[in-house]
C-alpha cells in the first residue's frame, strides 16, 4: 500500500459483492469476506466480482449478522493480533441478546465459519449450564408445550442428587399405586389417601435420618403399615376445611423454605423443577427407576448429614408452596394433608382430618 | 414465557448439529435436563456425540464421590438413554475406585466402533484392569487412562489412528508398548507419565527407536522416569534424526532433577535435537545434588551444544526450581539460544529461601539473551 500515491489506497483492495436472502447487496474487502470458507469457495468459483454476480449468501444470514460476522473477520483476518486481545475481543463480540446470538450462530454455521460458530455456541453453552428449566425457558423464549406427562419421562430423570434420586423413586411408586386406584374405585378419595401416605413416609423417612432412630423405624412401620392399609382399601373422607389450616402453616413453611433458598440456592434450583414437575401425575416408566430396595438405609447413608436432611424437609415444603401454583388442586390439599399428619399416622386409620391439629408439633419438629 | 407471537424462540429452530455443539459444552447432566424445556428440545441430548462425566475437575462434589451417585445414577441412565453414535466418551473419576461398573461401561461402548476419542481416570484406588473387548475399538484416535493396567490380547495390533496418547500411572510392558508404538504412525501427542512399577518388563528400546516409530510427534510429555529409560544408551550421542515436528515438550510429574546428570542430559539431548520446539514446560524436583561431571557445567560455551539455534522456542516454562548450578545452566543456555524467545516463567520452588531467590534473580539478570524481547518472569 506504500507503492502507489497517485492511486488512492482504497483502489488496491479488492472488493468483492455479497448478496443477502432479502435481496440488498454490498460490497466489502476481499481480504475481510475471505476469512468465511463459504465466501471463499465462491469467489473461487468466479462469483462476487461484481454487482451483477454477487456471492448469494445463505438464507440465514440476514443483513444485521452480515455485518456482525464482518466485523468478527475483519478484526480477526489480521495476523499480528495477540491471543490476548484475540480473546478479549470475542468477550466483548458476543455479548448481544440470546436471539441475536442464536442468529448469528446458524449464519456463521452456514457459512462454514467454524471458529465465530464455537466461540457462540460456548456462549450459548453457559447461559444453558446451571439453570433451571424455567430459567432457561425465560432466557430463550422457549414454549412450556410439554405435558406433564412426558416432563416425568426417565430422559429427564437424572438429577445430580441422591435425594432427589430418592424422592423421584418414591414418587413413582406412590404414583403407581394411585394409578391402580384410579381405575378400581372412586378417584378422588382413594388417590388422596395413598398419596398422602408417600408424602407423609417421605417426610417421616427423610426426618427418620436426622439421627432420631425411633423415627426410622416408625418409618418403616409406617411403612408396612401402608401396605397392609392399601390392601384393606381404607379411604379417610376428604378433608375440606384442611385447605384452611393449610394456609397458615404454609406461612412458615413458606419463610423456611425462603431461608433454606437463601443458603443453598444451587441445590434448590436443581432439586424444584424435577419435583415439582414429578409431582404432576403418575407416569409408569418411572417405575423402572423405582427399585425395590429404595428404602435400604445405605442408600439413605450416601453421605447425607442431618443438616441437610433438615434442609431437605424445609425445601419439600417448600415445593409445596412453590407447587400449590401450578397443581391441580386435589394435589396441594394432599401435600398439606400429609404434612400435616405426619408424626400422627398411626392413628389416621380411617379418621384423616381429626388429627390435623398435631400439624404444629409435626412441624416444629421440621423446623428444628 | 408461553406467550407465543411475540419474543421468537430462536434456539430451537437451530440446526441440530448446532444444538449438539451446544449441549456437548456443558457438564452432560445439564445438557439431559434440557430435555424438558420443549417438544422440540427433548430429544436432542440423546443424540449428542460426545458424553463428557467428570468429578475430577472443578469443585468436589461430595455427592458424586460415590461409585452408585456417579455411575448408577448419572453414567448408566445416560448411557441407556443415549441413542445415535458416541463419537468421544471421557470418564474422570475421582474418589471413585475402579469396579466391575466401569467394565460394564467399556463393554458397552466397545459395541460401539466408531468412538474416537476415550478417555478414562481412574484417580484412587487400585488400577483398573482394562477389558479384551476395549482393544477392539480401532477407531480411536484419542485414548488417556490414568491408572489402568493395559494388557492387550495377542492380537491386538494397536490402535492405527491414534492421534493423542495419554498414559498416566499405566502399567504397560514394554511389547505391549511395543505393539502400540509401532502401529500409531499419526500420533501427534504422545504423554507418558509413570514409575518404576508402571513399566514392566525390559525396556530396552531408546528414544532413537521411539522418534523413528513417531515421525509426526508435535507434543511429547514424559516423567523422569521413562525418560532415564529411553535415555540409556543414547544420552551422550546426538540423535541422528532430528525431530523437525517437535513443537512442545513437557517434562513432567515425579520431578525431573537436574541433579541428575542422566535428567539433565536427556533433557538437553531432547531439546537439542528439535529445531523446532516451540514451548517447553518443566517440573523440577529438589533432590540433593550427586556429583556431576565437568562435561555437564558451563553449557552455553561447551562444544557440544555451540551448533544449537533455538530459532522457534517462544515459551519456557519451569516450575519447583531450584538455584542449582545446572539448572541455571541451563536457563543460561536457552536464554542464549533463542532468538525468538518471548516468555520465560520461572517458578522457584518454596525451599529455596530469600537468599537463594536474590542469587538466583541477581545471576538471572546477567545472562546474556539472544531474543531481546524476552520476558523473564519469576514467582
Amino acid at each position: 500500500m506504500s507503492e502507489p500515491d497517485v492511486i488512492k489506497p482504497e483502489m488496491m483492495k479488492s472488493y468483492i459483492w455479497l448478496q443477502t436472502a432479502d435481496g440488498s447487496i454490498q460490497q466489502v474487502e476481499q481480504e475481510v469476506a475471505i476469512f468465511c470458507p463459504f465466501i471463499c469457495h465462491e469467489i473461487h468459483a468466479g462469483m462476487g466480482s461484481s454487482k451483477t454476480y454477487p456471492i448469494s449468501l445463505p438464507a440465514r444470514v440476514n443483513p444485521v449478522t452480515l455485518s456482525l460476522i464482518l466485523d468478527y473477520c475483519r478484526f480477526h483476518q489480521v495476523p499480528g493480533r495477540s491471543n490476548k486481545e484475540r480473546k478479549s475481543f470475542d468477550e466483548k463480540f458476543i455479548r448481544m441478546d440470546t436471539n441475536r446470538l442464536c442468529e448469528l450462530t446458524s449464519a456463521a454455521d452456514s457459512l462454514q465459519l467454524k471458529p465465530l460458530v464455537d466461540l457462540t455456541s460456548r456462549a450459548l453453552a453457559r447461559m444453558i449450564e446451571g439453570k433451571t428449566p424455567e430459567e432457561i425457558r425465560e432466557t430463550f423464549h422457549i414454549p412450556d408445550d410439554l405435558t406433564e406427562e412426558e416432563k416425568l419421562e426417565p430422559l429427564k430423570n437424572i438429577t445430580d442428587d441422591p435425594r432427589i434420586r430418592l424422592l423421584n423413586r418414591l414418587y413413582a411408586r406412590k404414583r403407581k399405586e394411585l394409578k391402580e386406584k384410579e381405575k378400581l374405585k372412586n378417584v378422588e378419595v382413594e388417590a388422596e389417601h395413598v398419596d398422602d401416605r408417600s408424602v407423609d413416609e417421605l417426610l417421616s423417612f427423610i426426618n427418620g435420618e436426622n439421627g432420631d432412630t425411633k423415627e426410622v423405624k416408625t418409618a418403616k412401620n409406617k411403612k408396612k403399615n401402608r401396605r397392609r392399609k392399601d390392601q384393606q382399601k381404607n379411604a379417610p373422607p376428604v378433608c375440606t376445611n384442611s385447605n384452611t389450616s393449610s394456609s397458615p402453616s404454609n406461612g412458615t413453611k413458606e419463610s423456611n423454605g425462603i431461608s433454606s433458598v437463601s443458603r443453598d440456592d444451587r441445590v434448590k434450583g436443581h432439586c424444584l423443577p424435577n419435583i415439582s414437575e414429578l409431582l404432576k401425575l403418575q407416569d409408569s416408566e418411572d417405575d423402572r427407576f423405582a427399585l425395590d430396595d429404595e428404602f435400604d438405609d445405605c442408600d439413605i447413608g450416601d453421605g447425607i448429614d442431618p443438616e441437610i436432611k433438615e434442609q431437605i424437609d424445609r425445601e419439600v415444603e417448600d415445593f409445596a408452596r412453590r407447587l400449590n401454583s401450578d397443581w391441580p388442586e386435589r394435589v396441594q390439599e394432599l401435600l398439606s394433608l400429609g404434612q400435616e399428619r405426619r408424626p400422627s399416622l398411626y392413628s389416621i386409620n380411617g379418621n384423616g382430618c381429626s388429627t390435623k391439629r398435631s400439624n404444629a408439633s409435626g412441624l416444629e419438629k421440621h423446623e428444628k | 414465557m408461553e406467550a407465543e407471537g411475540l419474543p421468537l424462540d430462536r434456539i430451537s429452530s437451530l440446526p441440530p448439529s448446532i444444538i449438539h455443539l451446544i449441549l456437548i459444552r456443558m457438564p452432560v447432566r445439564d445438557a439431559f435436563r434440557t430435555s424438558i424445556l420443549s417438544q422440540n428440545w427433548r430429544h436432542h441430548c440423546r443424540y449428542i456425540p460426545t458424553l463428557w462425566f467428570d468429578n475430577f475437575h472443578g469443585p468436589y462434589d461430595e455427592t458424586l464421590s460415590n461409585k452408585c451417585t456417579m455411575l448408577h445414577s448419572v453414567v448408566y441412565p445416560i448411557l441407556l438413554l443415549h441413542r445415535g453414535p458416541i463419537l468421544q466418551f471421557i470418564l474422570y473419576l475421582y474418589g471413585v475406585n475402579s469396579c466391575c461398573e466401569i467394565d460394564q461401561i467399556i463393554l458397552h461402548l466397545s459395541r460401539n466402533a466408531a468412538l474416537k476419542d476415550f478417555r478414562l481416570w481412574i484417580c484412587s484406588g487400585d488400577e483398573h484392569k482394562l477389558l479384551p473387548a476395549f482393544f477392539k475399538l480401532q477407531e480411536l484416535m484419542v485414548l488417556e487412562l490414568r491408572n489402568c493396567a493395559f494388557q492387550p490380547p495377542v492380537t491386538f495390533k494397536g490402535f492405527s489412528m491414534l492421534v493423542k496418547l495419554y498414559f498416566y500411572e499405566v502399567s504397560i510392558a514394554a511389547k505391549d508398548f511395543l505393539r502400540i508404538i509401532s502401529n500409531c504412525p499419526l500420533l501427534k501427542d504422545f504423554t507418558l507419565i509413570a514409575d518404576e512399577k508402571h513399566l514392566l518388563g525390559l525396556w530396552s528400546f531408546n528414544f532413537i527407536e521411539l522418534f523413528e516409530r513417531l515421525p509426526l510427534l508435535e507434543h511429547l510429555c514424559m516423567s523422569s522416569y521413562p525418560i532415564q529409560c529411553f535415555a540409556k544408551g543414547v544420552i551422550r550421542q546426538k540423535l541422528p534424526i532430528s525431530l523437525g515436528r517437535l513443537k512442545s515438550l513437557e517434562f513432567y510429574g515425579f520431578g525431573l532433577c537436574f541433579g541428575r546428570e542422566v535428567d539433565l542430559l536427556s533433557v538437553l539431548l531432547l531439546v537439542t535435537s528439535s529445531p523446532n520446539i516451540e514451548t517447553i514446560n518443566m517440573e523440577m524436583e529438589l533432590y540433593p545434588t550427586e556429583a556431576v561431571s565437568q562435561t555437564t557445567m558451563n553449557l552455553v560455551d561447551h562444544q557440544d551444544y555451540s551448533y544449537v539455534m533455538l530459532d522457534h522456542l517462544r515459551v519456557v516454562v519451569i516450575s519447583s526450581f531450584s538455584n542449582m548450578k545446572t539448572s541455571m545452566d541451563f536457563v543460561k543456555l536457552i536464554l542464549a539460544k533463542s532468538p525468538m524467545l518471548k516468555k520465560v516463567v520461572i517458578f522457584i520452588n518454596e525451599q529455596v529461601d530469600i537468599h537463594g531467590k536474590v542469587k538466583i534473580l541477581s545471576e538471572m539478570i546477567r545472562y546474556p539473551r539472544a531474543s531481546a524481547k524476552a520476558e523473564i518472569r519469576v514467582y
